[in-house]
């Protein structure tokens, strides 16, 4: 089942929340969104539902036995234990088929079955999230959950159980006993998924029919304007495709009386590698920083671990993306220019105006972005030769053919859409509206999730208004919410006209 | 000031906190009400009220290839659940219950179109695609829909010339039938199309003439097995053409028929009779494939036709049927004319045999669809006609060409192919076998 669907929006969602709010307990409502959760998985994995009880049983008991002995290496062992259970499970089903492929090719011989698994969805997210669950028990950071049942509705959370955020037990430990449902939250959750849901279907899925139908064809055959077509397409379709459905996640969980961090940060304002990583995804940057990297050492140590340490953490992020090669060329690209930057070429940046550090940082990323969706080396090599023009402007196509004209009036609503024109005016009115003379605002912080809060859509309206100003900062909000109401219809007329609408994160 | 937990007290006493509580609830209760919109349909029906059927996703049934039938009873068990038949069936319950589908459909379709439109603002493209990844566009110019035409492959080329070469052999074993073939330019090859000089190396009607003079040319050619092809010269016939075919779907209308009927009447020696007059039926705007295909609620007129045959009786496989009188076509709802007049009209006597007398031969026509019109014409030239779908897509029978012909009632003395330029050269690929005799 995906958020995108008739049956989500119609049937799922609806019936969820009426049950959710009709009992009264916060115990029962746990009970609920567990339920409702294996259901929502099991939707789609009638079989792998199983999988994931028993990813579930098996961190749930690995989180009691860390907590209940004391001695440091009995901890260790079972930590130990549980990763090693997460991870073969993960690698099973996920990498067997490649290793046993590359191993085969390697010897000349069937050394290894190719079993041709299907891969149980979202096994990528809860897998780590549990990961990350042992460890923070380890750590102490958390206490281990005794309630199975609570352990299960952590891991098997729907609103992010497909496609993230990766949300640590540690975000929503209190709420699990002390949330509180408030009509503001609910609604601010609501407004939050309505945006995610318009990014997904309305941007997302229309850049990804232009951007399917160019990938697959030979560079030859669409040449310079194309390739770049294509690979610009898949460059705003996984952003709106991931940061909607990361909105829309977060918005179901504040929905419920969930806080999840935020996971984009507009990474395409970007001005370096380095910044780009700390706008994207950032819920899985985390991961790799606190459960990999600093374990490894991180940067605390001499240059040459430094560099072993960042290249592992890049190539496992990498091939975390996906069982194929190209994911690990990505990765380590992008560990590399991260090394580049640090050593040589963030001095520079710092020099430079901001317009020529944008424009370095969107090269990389387009560039990454064609590494990431091109299979095969070969095809790579092409592509790029063909954005250098080896292939002329339209290879043996027709200009007309390649379609991506008539993409051309949604390019300024893409580019609009990934800019934080949205949290800059709305700071913009609230210190009008407050009577503040200096109206600086940074709209999109450089690090983190801390400064501009993921649910806020409205305007909030504090003591501080200026009351003559009120009424504007009410019709804005009004007019935000006309808007929203829009979208969600607009999305709905997409959805139900079965429209085009892939699900990307079949390989995680 | 924090912005996760705004206070909402104000110096004005317009505006209070309560104001911002309506307001969330009224958005709430706005978007729970469009979210339970299926539900309330679905309820409501099943309370026993008729609700219209735009109302509900019956008009859209059409556009969607049907309302699909659901038994969530049936899949309510662990078979159903593990093989996704029960989820299957709860989905298609809820699609069978969103509110004003079809409008639905359409407003999505013309939403994009209109940012299709104003991207194309910039190129003036004459055609552009109904919707984003259509495989169907628009000419505004011709006010009509035509899919996007395939590539000419190599082995396209060659499915022709097997055509060609495997009918040629049969018809120079069988010199006693006369055989003829008709090109219908329809579909992947329809005339006067902008979209030719818009793609790449298309499949045209001009290039499949081109292929098909060119096999004859080099066979040397049967004198019983002649190829036509529909005669529109030039731009002069660019009205004719479009008077001819459906604007919005890939058939011929019954003036496209009546002509062709002409062409192979004169190839076969057939005495050639009035077609009758052919009217559009007032009232009745058909709203064809493309159009459906193309999320466009757009319709035309149909045209009907009234000539001799109108009383004749027909021996259609142990059934009486009267000719001429359309009875589907009369008897069906508005909506089902409305989406599927062409079937109704014209495609209601796949398998008869039509005895008229009204000429020496008998003549067996298979076809695809395009040869349901034609059984309203053929037999005011011939004693009987035979008709068969050997050349639709959909026709699964292995029949040969030989077993067919042994398996009529009467001797055929001439044989009519009659289909658009895809379905000719598919068969070869479809039945390689078609053409084997003993």
């Amino acid at each position: 089942m995906v958020f995108s669907s008739t049956i989500f929006l119609f049937g799922f969602l609806p019936l969820f929340f009426a049950i959710y709010f009709l009992v009264p307990s916060l115990a029962v409502k746990n009970i609920v969104l567990l339920a409702f959760s294996l259901l929502f998985y099991a939707w789609g994995e009638p079989v792998y539902v199983f999988l994931m009880i028993g990813s579930i049983a098996v961190n749930w008991l690995a989180g009691l036995g860390i907590s209940k002995t004391n001695q440091r290496f009995s901890k260790k062992t079972v930590l130990v234990l549980a990763i090693i259970a997460n991870l073969l499970v993960l690698g099973f089903y996920k990498y067997q088929g490649f290793l046993a492929f590359n191993i085969n090719r390697a010897l000349g011989e069937e050394f290894l079955a190719e079993l041709e698994l299907a891969l149980p969805i979202g096994i990528s997210f809860f897998t780590l999230q549990a990961i990350t669950y042992i460890v923070d028990v380890y750590r102490g950071r958390v206490v281990a959950q005794k309630n199975p049942l609570y352990m299960g509705m952590y891991i098997a959370m729907f609103p992010q159980l497909v496609a993230g955020p990766i949300v640590r037990y540690a975000d929503i430990e209190h709420a699990i006993d002390h949330r509180v449902v408030t009509m503001d939250g609910f609604t601010q959750g609501l407004r939050l998924f309505i945006v995610g849901l318009g990014k997904k279907v309305l941007l997302a899925n229309i850049a990804g029919i232009l951007a399917d139908s160019l990938l697959m064809k030979e560079a030859a055959d669409i040449g310079f304007i194309g390739c770049l077509s294509g690979v610009l397409a898949y460059t705003f379709q996984i952003y709106f495709d991931f940061s909607g459905y990361s909105d829309m996640a977060i918005g179901l969980g504040k929905m419920m009386g969930f806080d999840y961090p935020r996971n984009f940060n507009y990474p395409y304002i970007s001005k370096s590698a380095t910044e780009f990583w700390r706008r994207w995804h950032m819920s899985l940057g985390g991961f790799f920083r606190d459960y990999v990297y600093i374990p490894l050492g991180g940067n605390r140590v001499k240059q040459p671990r430094f560099v072993f340490n960042t290249m592992v953490v890049w190539a496992l992020t990498g091939i975390w993306h996906g069982a194929a090669w190209n994911f690990m060329l990505w990765g380590i690209y992008w560990g590399a220019l991260i090394l580049f930057e640090k050593f040589f070429m963030m001095k520079v940046l710092n020099k430079l105006p901001s317009f020529v550090s944008h424009v370095w940082c969107i090269v990389l990323f387009i560039f990454g972005w064609l590494l990431f969706s091109v299979t095969g080396l070969q095809n790579v090599l092409q592509w790029t030769a063909a954005l250098f023009g080896a292939y002329g402007l339209t290879g043996t196509s027709t200009l007309w053919e390649l379609q991506s004209w008539s993409y051309i009036s949604l390019i300024p609503v893409m580019i609009i859409g990934s800019l934080p024109w949205a949290p800059w005016l709305r700071k913009k009115i609230q210190l009008w509206a407050e009577g503040a003379s200096d109206c600086n605002v940074i709209a999109a912080p450089e690090k983190g999730n801390e400064a501009v809060p993921v649910c806020q859509v409205q305007i909030a309206r504090s003591v501080s208004v200026i009351p003559a100003r009120m009424r504007v900062v009410t019709m804005v909000n009004i007019a935000v919410d006309l808007a929203l109401i829009a979208i969600l219809v607009l999305s709905s007329f997409s959805i139900v006209s079965s429209s085009y609408n892939p699900f990307i994160y079949f390989q995680f | 000031m924090s912005l996760v937990s705004p206070e909402y007290k104000s110096n004005d006493t317009g505006f209070t906190g309560v104001a911002m509580k309506s307001r969330n609830l009224i958005f709430a209760v706005i978007v729970c009400i469009f979210l339970l919109g299926p539900f309330g349909v679905f309820v409501i029906g099943s309370g026993g009220v008729d609700l219209p059927s735009w109302l509900t996703a019956e008009d859209s049934a059409y556009l969607t290839g049907g309302l699909v039938e659901t038994n969530i009873e049936e899949s309510l068990n662990l078979d159903g659940y593990a093989s996704k038949t029960l989820q299957s069936a709860l989905e298609n319950k809820i699609g069978n219950n969103i509110p004003v589908k079809a409008q639905v459909i359409y407003m999505n379709g013309a939403l994009q179109r209109q940012c299709i439109e104003a991207s194309n603002a910039l190129f003036n493209w004459e055609s552009y695609p109904a919707f984003f990844g259509s495989a169907y566009c628009y000419i505004p110019r011709q006010d009509r829909i035509l899919p996007i035409p395939q590539r000419m492959t190599q082995e396209t080329e060659q499915a022709f010339q097997n055509y060609i070469k495997h009918l040629d052999e049969f018809s120079k074993a069988h010199p006693d039938i006369d055989f003829v073939t008709y090109f219908a330019p329809g579909w992947d090859t329809a005339l006067y199309s902008p979209l030719n000089d818009l793609t790449c190396e298309s499949i045209s009607y001009a290039k499949v003439q081109e292929i098909v003079d060119s096999a004859l040319e080099d066979k040397g050619g049967s004198t019983n097995s002649k190829y036509l092809f529909a005669q529109y010269n030039g731009d002069q016939d660019e009205a004719k053409y479009l008077a001819d075919y459906y604007r919005f779907d890939h058939h011929w209308n019954n003036r496209g028929a009546a002509r062709a009927y002409y062409q192979i009447a004169e190839s076969l020696n057939l005495p050639q009779r009035d077609a009758g007059y052919c009217f559009d039926i007032a009232g009745e705007p058909y709203s064809g494939a493309y159009a459906r295909s193309a999320s466009m609620n757009v319709a035309e007129p149909f045209v009907g036709v009234s000539n001799g045959l109108d009383s004749t009786i027909v021996d259609y496989r142990n059934h009486e049927w009267i000719m001429g009188e359309h009875v589907r076509y009369f008897d069906a709802g508005s909506l089902e004319r409305h989406y599927n007049a062409y079937t109704l009209y014209s495609e209601t006597l796949e398998g008869a045999t039509i005895k008229t007398g009204n000429g020496d031969k008998n003549v067996l026509l298979l076809s695809d669809s395009y040869g349901g019109a034609l059984q309203y014409f053929l037999p005011l030239s011939c004693n009987s006609l035979v008709q068969g779908i050997s050349l639709s897509m959909g026709d699964t029978s292995s029949d040969t060409l030989e077993q067919i012909l042994a398996n009529c009632d009467a001797d055929i003395d001439a044989v009519v192919f009659v289909a658009h330029s895809s379905n000719i050269s598919g068969l070869s690929r479809r039945k390689p076998d078609f053409f084997a005799f003993e």
